[in-house]
C-alpha cells in the first residue's frame, strides 16, 4: 500500500489488483463514468476522481446524472457550439466536473471565461503556442473580477494555497504531481507523470514495488527537480514568478512566461489581501 | 438600465439618427468582444439590474448576437433588443428557433419602425422589416421616432394588426444632437406635435393600442384632457422624464444617452456600480439644470420640475444651445 494516489486505466484486472488504493481512473469513453464508479466500488477502491480525456467539443460531450457521483477532470479540445452546450449547462455546473481546455486554442482562453462565469469549474491547460496577455487578463477576471463564479485553474489554486515567499507546486491540477500522484499503464508499470508513461519512461516495473519508490534515483531527482535551476543559474533563478510555477515552462519555446508568472503571483496576493479583508464577491 | 451597444454598425441611415454622431465617431466595425460583454454581464448583476437591453447599431449584425442573447438569458437576465427589424433570415432563423419558448417578459424586441411613406426606404428593407415582423410577431413592441411634424402613425397600426404585434406603441421625440445636423423636432414644435398625436386617438382606442411615450416630452404641453386619457389608455404612467438612460459602447466607453453622445464620456471600468454610473452623470444633468431649469423659461421656477414630475424636456436642447454661445457657464456643460 502506497501513500501515493496511482492514476490508472479503466482495466479490470489492474483494478483488482490495486485493492484498498486511492486512485484517479483515466479514460476516454464519456459513457464509461457509470460503469467506472461501480468498478471501483467492486474491487474497494478509493476512488479520487476520474480523468476523461474526451476530447472534441465540450458542447458534443454526453453529461448524464452518474457524474455526480465523483469528482470528474474532463479534458476536451474545445467548447464548441454555445447553443448546444447551454442545454446541458445547469446540469454541468451543478457536478463536481472541472473542463480542462488547452491554449493550444486560442479561443479556449475566451471560452474558459464564458464557462466560469456560468459556474462551471474550468482549468486552463497552458500549453504551447500561449497568449500570455489573454491568458493575464484571464487571471485578473479570475481573481479580481466582479463576481464570484466557478473556479478558473491554477489561478484559483495558487490563491488557496500560496503562502508568501513559499513556493507552490499546482502541479496537482494537472495529474503531474510524482509527490503524490503516480502514473499507471495497463501492465502495471509506474510512471512519474501521464507525458512519461506514454513514452514508455518507467521508474517501476510493477505496481507491486511502489514501496521501493523512495529509493528510485529518478523519483528522487524528480522531488528536488526545482532545485536545478539555481544549480544551473538558468533564467527561472532570478524570475520572481518562479515561486508558482517552479521552472514548469523553461525550454518549452515559451516567452513571455516570466511576465506573466510575476503578474499572477500579484493577482494572487491581492487576491488574498482582498479575501483577508472580506472584500471578495 | 444601461443599453448596451454589441455593435456600431447600422443597415438604414435614418435621418432622425440618435446614434449617428456617435457611430461616425467611433469606430465602425468595432464590436463587443466575448471577455467584455460578461464584464458588463457581471457589472449589471453586480448593481442587482435584471434587464439586458441589447442596442447597436443594429445589435444582430453581431456575429454573436444569438450566443450574447442566450448567455444573457442564462445568467437569468431579462434581454430586451431594439432593433430596426432588418436581420438576416438566417440570424432570424436562429433567434426563432433558440428562443421559441422563452416568455415575453424574458426576450423580446422593440422594433423601431419608420414610415416607408416618409422616410426613404427600400424595397428590400421593407421586405426585410415584414420578414421579420412576420417571425417574431407578438414578441414584438413597435417604436416609432418622431421627426417631422407631419408625421401619421396609421402605417403602425396597420403593422401591429396584420403581424400581430404587441399593443403597446412606443412613441418617441426626435431630439437634437449636439454637435449633429440630424433631423428633429424643434422646441416650438413640440405643441403641435402632441395635438397631432392625439389627433390619432380614436385610432389607439378602436385598435386597442397603448401608447407609451419615450423620454423628453414636457408635462406642460399636454392639456388636462390629454394627461387624463394618457392616463387612462397609455402604457403605464407617463414620467416626463429625462435623466441619464447609459449607453456602453463595444469599448466599455458610456455615456449618459444618444444624444449626448460625446458629453463626458467615461470607461465604464471606471465605476464599481450602476449607482456609482448613475450618481456621476446626474450629477451633470444637475449642472445642466442649473444653468437652464428646461425648454422654456418658466421651467426655472416650475414646481412639477422641482417635484420631479417632469424632466422639463430634453437636456440635449440645453446642452445643443450652449455649444453655440460664449462659454460663460460651469465648465461641465459643454462638450
Amino acid at each position: 500500500m502506497t501513500s501515493h494516489a496511482l492514476v490508472v486505466p479503466h482495466d479490470q484486472d489492474l483494478l483488482r489488483r490495486l485493492k484498498g488504493q486511492t486512485v484517479v481512473v483515466r479514460t476516454d469513453d464519456p459513457a464509461s463514468v457509470a460503469t467506472i464508479l461501480t468498478d471501483t466500488d467492486r474491487h474497494d477502491l478509493r476512488l479520487r476522481g476520474i480523468w476523461l480525456k474526451a476530447g472534441g467539443a465540450l458542447a458534443n460531450v454526453e453529461v448524464d446524472e452518474s457524474w455526480r457521483r465523483c469528482r470528474v477532470a474532463l479534458e476536451v479540445d474545445v467548447m464548441g457550439s454555445y447553443r448546444v452546450l447551454r442545454r446541458r449547462l445547469g446540469l454541468l455546473s451543478g457536478l463536481r466536473t472541472r473542463v480542462y481546455l488547452s491554449t493550444r486554442e486560442p479561443e479556449n482562453v475566451t471560452n474558459v471565461r464564458v464557462l466560469a462565469s456560468l459556474g462551471v469549474a474550468c482549468a486552463v491547460v497552458i500549453e504551447q503556442p500561449v497568449d500570455w496577455d489573454a491568458l493575464a487578463d484571464l487571471a485578473t477576471y479570475a481573481l479580481l473580477g466582479l463576481r464570484s463564479r466557478g473556479s478558473i485553474e491554477p489561478m484559483h489554486y495558487l490563491a488557496r494555497n500560496y503562502v508568501a515567499r513559499h513556493r507552490t507546486d499546482f502541479g496537482a491540477i494537472y495529474f503531474d504531481d510524482p509527490k503524490n500522484l503516480l502514473h499507471v499503464d495497463d501492465q502495471g508499470r509506474v510512471a512519474l507523470s501521464h507525458r512519461e508513461l506514454l513514452r514508455g519512461d518507467v521508474v517501476l516495473q510493477s505496481v507491486d514495488e511502489l514501496s521501493g519508490l523512495e529509493c528510485v534515483e529518478a523519483y528522487q531527482e524528480r522531488i528536488y527537480g526545482w532545485q536545478r535551476h539555481f544549480l544551473d543559474a538558468d533564467a527561472c533563478a532570478c524570475c520572481p514568478g518562479w515561486r508558482i510555477c517552479l521552472g514548469r515552462y523553461l525550454g518549452s519555446g515559451s516567452s513571455g512566461c516570466a511576465s506573466f508568472f510575476e503578474e499572477l503571483l500579484d493577482l494572487v496576493e491581492q487576491y488574498q489581501a482582498r479575501r483577508g479583508q472580506g472584500r471578495l464577491g | 438600465m444601461p443599453n448596451v451597444l454589441l455593435t456600431q454598425r447600422c443597415v438604414r441611415a435614418c435621418p432622425y439618427c440618435f446614434a449617428s454622431k456617435h457611430m461616425t465617431e467611433g469606430a465602425p466595425d468595432a464590436v463587443l468582444s466575448w471577455e467584455d460583454f460578461i464584464y458588463v454581464a457581471d457589472f449589471l448583476q453586480n448593481s442587482g439590474e435584471r434587464r439586458f437591453p441589447m442596442l447597436g447599431g443594429e445589435p444582430t449584425l453581431h456575429p454573436q448576437f444569438v450566443e450574447f442573447v442566450a448567455y444573457a438569458l442564462d445568467r437569468g437576465f431579462r434581454v430586451h433588443v431594439f432593433t430596426s427589424g432588418v436581420v438576416s433570415e438566417r440570424t432570424l432563423e436562429a433567434i426563432a428557433s433558440e428562443f421559441r419558448d422563452e416568455p415575453f417578459d424574458r426576450f423580446h424586441f422593440i422594433c423601431n419602425l419608420n414610415d416607408p411613406e416618409q422616410t426613404p426606404t427600400s424595397a428590400s428593407e421593407l421586405r426585410n422589416v415584414h420578414r421579420f415582423l412576420a417571425r417574431m410577431g407578438e414578441r414584438v413592441i413597435p417604436g416609432f421616432n418622431i421627426y417631422r411634424t407631419d408625421f401619421t402613425l396609421d402605417f403602425l397600426f396597420e403593422a401591429i394588426n396584420r403581424f400581430g404585434l404587441q399593443r403597446t406603441l412606443r412613441l418617441g421625440l426626435a431630439h437634437p444632437i449636439p454637435g449633429a445636423s440630424t433631423a428633429c423636432i424643434r422646441i416650438h414644435d413640440i405643441e403641435h406635435v402632441i395635438e397631432r398625436m392625439f389627433s390619432f386617438r380614436p385610432l389607439f382606442e378602436r385598435m386597442r393600442v397603448k401608447p407609451g411615450l419615450d423620454c423628453g416630452f414636457p408635462m406642460c404641453r399636454f392639456t388636462e384632457q390629454q394627461l387624463g386619457w394618457l392616463m387612462r389608455h397609455g402604457a403605464g404612467i407617463s414620467e416626463f422624464g429625462c435623466s441619464p438612460v447609459l449607453d456602453i459602447g463595444p469599448d466599455l466607453t458610456v455615456w449618459p444617452c444618444f444624444p449626448l453622445s460625446s458629453f463626458h464620456r467615461k470607461s465604464l471600468l471606471e465605476f464599481n456600480s450602476q449607482k456609482e454610473l448613475l450618481a456621476y452623470y446626474r450629477r451633470i444633468h444637475d449642472v445642466v439644470r442649473t444653468e437652464i431649469g428646461g425648454l422654456y423659461p418658466e421651467c426655472d421656477s416650475c414646481w412639477y420640475r422641482e417635484d420631479g414630475r417632469c424632466a422639463g424636456g430634453c437636456i440635449a436642447h440645453s446642452v445643443g444651445r450652449f455649444q453655440s454661445e460664449a462659454r460663460l457657464r460651469l465648465p461641465e456643460v459643454y462638450l
